[in-house]
């Protein structure tokens, strides 16, 4: 299941900056220059659309790595189930 | 390329589609629109809608080349002495409910002011107007609550709107909101985030509707739409099931037929024409159009009807011919898709929308494309129908002989200077006119209005009306005086409107022309043509004119002519109404 939400996400992170993550999950903002602050809002809004959640605005402000997202996002879903 | 996307890809696809599809657009573009340069200074971050501008482009034909700037930085990209926004064709300028701080004066008189400054640039302007807020914390009575934002918003709209008239381009955008919903509009989120009020799903509305009003402005408008009969304006087959038999006008399957004819006819009111290619017999079309109870549209809304068994691509062409307008200003509609291919096959310049299945989606269908874009309505716009019918009156009363057919048709001609309340249909008409165009050369509102006030420059429009129609302003001359005084006078563009080409009127245009030439103590007044694909209409009337061929390259011929002998002759048959022209 998180396996599965973290491959998503790689895909969805190469279509929308455009390249591949540069660490896979562990990849964090500081590593990439095109990972900058509107591609973090193109991502969290393809996020949200992919996997159909909120995610907390925290996953803005902070500097989380993709494995952070998909914790983020696998926490989202288990609050929608609940 | 920009037809099949018009098609295929509308605002309600929403953000993932169009980002998609944008990206792919990036990837292999395609230049086929018209190249326009804009700027977008907006209060909020625009980079996500300017990431979708170049699709909205492509989708109403245009191929937009984007000038960004930071945002918020809209009175400093505006006033600064030097600023590359000034090298834009257009400027759009945005801003948000979140900046109506202080009273409905203050924030319309922020953005009118602005406006003088772009004019002053030569930057055509295109205002965004503001949407109104999704919570307003007078709720339901925001509407008689003159201190709420959504009263206030609504007003600064309307006064923006009055004021753009004439002046700069107006996108609705309480109207585009209205649409989505207002709480769908609005993205809060995004909002604190990254200082961009509109949700993800909003941005493709606003991207079409900017790419949309100007596309119109530069005369990508379709002018005429052509329909099939059966199945697109009545259910049913008109030779199997008789007139009593079609169905329109009333009950489920009926009533949607009668209402799309309803739309099709406001078309008509706002100057779209209307014509039929129908695979029918046809007696038998025009008496079903004439009798068959529940039709909205009348025979008389039509400016042609074909209906017999030729190709569809041959029908539109006699359609084109008897109106005289080329086949990329139609739009195709009928609901089989096998007639739909075959006229783009033969014509890839006409616009085809194939119907779907319910005819209660018709109307929507065809208003969602950016096709029948109205741009900035001109008085023009609302006598176009009852001029091109009078067009094909004039032409059923035509004698062998053409003197006497021109001589009955009791033409009157007024020639002004180009003046603040013809120039948006000056330019509507350098935009647009591609058949009796010398030089097809497009020039923008703002150019043609500079020419105006230039004393070097004759700028004058011509208007025609004849017994059967006044066919409103259908004729710029723009001239420059070139040289020392007693130099030449150099004819920039001289157009007709197809309404009116075959009348001679040119004549008179051309002596007025040649009188300010004299007057300005010019011995020479020199013509340009400039062929393109669609004016080989008028490569010989210069020479036909009296003119003499000076010089001839890949460019095109100069014309001169000798005023030592006078200005050339008028059209006997078009009397000036006065010499108003005070040149």
């Amino acid at each position: 299941m998180a396996t599965d939400v973290m491959e998503q996400l790689l895909e969805l992170f190469a279509e929308v900056v455009g390249e591949p993550a540069a660490h896979g999950p562990d990849t964090v903002r500081a590593d990439m220059d095109t990972w900058d602050s509107l591609a973090q809002v193109r991502l969290v809004y393809a996020v949200e659309r992919a996997f159909a959640v909120e995610l907390p605005e925290s996953t803005l402000t902070s500097e989380p790595s993709l494995a952070d997202i998909a914790a983020a996002v696998a926490a989202a879903r288990q609050e929608r189930v609940s | 390329m920009a037809t099949d996307v018009a098609v295929e890809l509308s605002p309600a696809d929403g953000y993932v589609a169009w980002t998609q599809r944008a990206k792919a657009l990036a990837r292999e573009p395609g230049t086929s629109g018209i190249g326009v340069r804009m700027a977008l200074l907006a209060t909020y971050t625009t980079d996500f809608l300017a990431e979708l501008l170049p699709l909205a482009g492509a989708r109403a034909g245009l191929t937009p080349e984007l000038l960004e700037f930071p945002f918020g930085q809209v009175e400093q990209v505006l006033l600064a002495p030097q600023t590359p926004f000034r090298e834009g064709d257009y400027v759009v300028l945005a801003g948000t409910h979140h900046d109506v701080t202080g009273t409905v004066d203050e924030t319309v008189n922020r953005w009118v002011g602005l406006w003088d400054a772009a004019a002053r640039s030569g930057v055509r302007v295109v205002q965004l107007g503001f949407a109104p807020p999704a919570v307003d914390a007078y709720g339901p009575a925001a509407w008689r609550a003159p201190q709420s934002l959504s009263y206030r918003v609504r007003e600064i709209n309307a006064r923006l709107a009055e004021h753009a008239a004439g002046r700069v381009l107006f996108v609705d955008v309480e109207q585009l909101a209205a649409q989505v919903g207002l709480r769908q509009w609005e993205d809060p989120r995004s909002w604190y985030r990254v200082r961009q009020p509109y949700a993800a799903d909003s941005l493709p509305w606003l991207a079409a509707a900017i790419a949309d009003t100007v596309a119109a402005d530069r005369g990508r408008s379709a002018r005429c739409v052509v329909v099939d009969l059966d199945g697109t304006l009545w259910g049913g087959i008109l030779g199997d099931d008789g007139i009593d038999g079609i169905r329109v006008g009333t009950g489920p399957d009926g009533e949607p037929f009668a209402d799309f004819q309803r739309y099709l006819r406001a078309l008509t009111e706002r100057g779209v024409l209307l014509a039929v290619a129908s695979k029918n017999d046809r007696d038998l079309a025009l008496r079903a159009i004439a009798e068959a109870p529940g039709m909205v549209l009348r025979v008389e809304d039509f400016t042609h009807i074909v209906a017999d068994w030729r190709p569809k691509s041959e029908q539109l062409q006699e359609i084109s011919d008897k109106i005289r307008l080329g086949l990329s200003s139609f739009v195709f509609v009928d609901d089989n898709p096998a007639e739909c291919a075959q006229v783009v096959a033969a014509h890839p310049e006409v616009r085809a929308l194939c119907l779907p299945a319910s005819a209660a989606k018709f109307a929507t269908e065809l208003a969602a494309l950016p096709w029948l874009h109205p741009g900035s309505l001109s008085s023009e716009d609302f006598t176009r129908q009852r001029s091109y019918q009078a067009l094909a009156a004039a032409e059923r009363t035509a004698t062998d002989n053409l003197d006497e057919f021109l001589a009955g048709l009791e033409m009157v001609a007024t020639i002004e200077p180009i003046n603040s309340t013809t120039l948006d249909r000056a330019a509507q008409l350098i935009a647009k006119t591609n058949q009796f165009n010398l030089t097809t050369r497009r020039h923008t509102q703002t150019q043609v209005r500079k020419m105006a006030e230039d004393p070097q420059w004759f700028a004058a429009t011509l208007r025609l009306r004849d017994r059967f129609a006044d066919h409103g302003i259908v004729g710029v001359l723009l001239a420059e005086a070139v040289g020392d005084a007693g130099g030449a006078v150099e004819i920039d563009t001289l157009l007709l409107s197809c309404r009116v080409i075959g009348r001679n009127a040119e004549d008179n245009l051309l002596a007025a022309a040649a009188e300010w030439a004299l007057a300005q103590g010019s011995s020479r007044l020199v013509g340009r043509y400039l062929p393109t694909a669609r004016n080989a209409l008028v490569r010989d009337l210069y020479p036909g004119h009296g003119f003499v061929l000076e010089a001839e390259s890949e460019q095109g011929s100069v014309f001169g002519y000798d005023l030592s002998g006078g200005a050339p002759a008028r059209s006997p048959h078009v009397r000036e109404a006065q010499m108003q022209h005070g040149y």
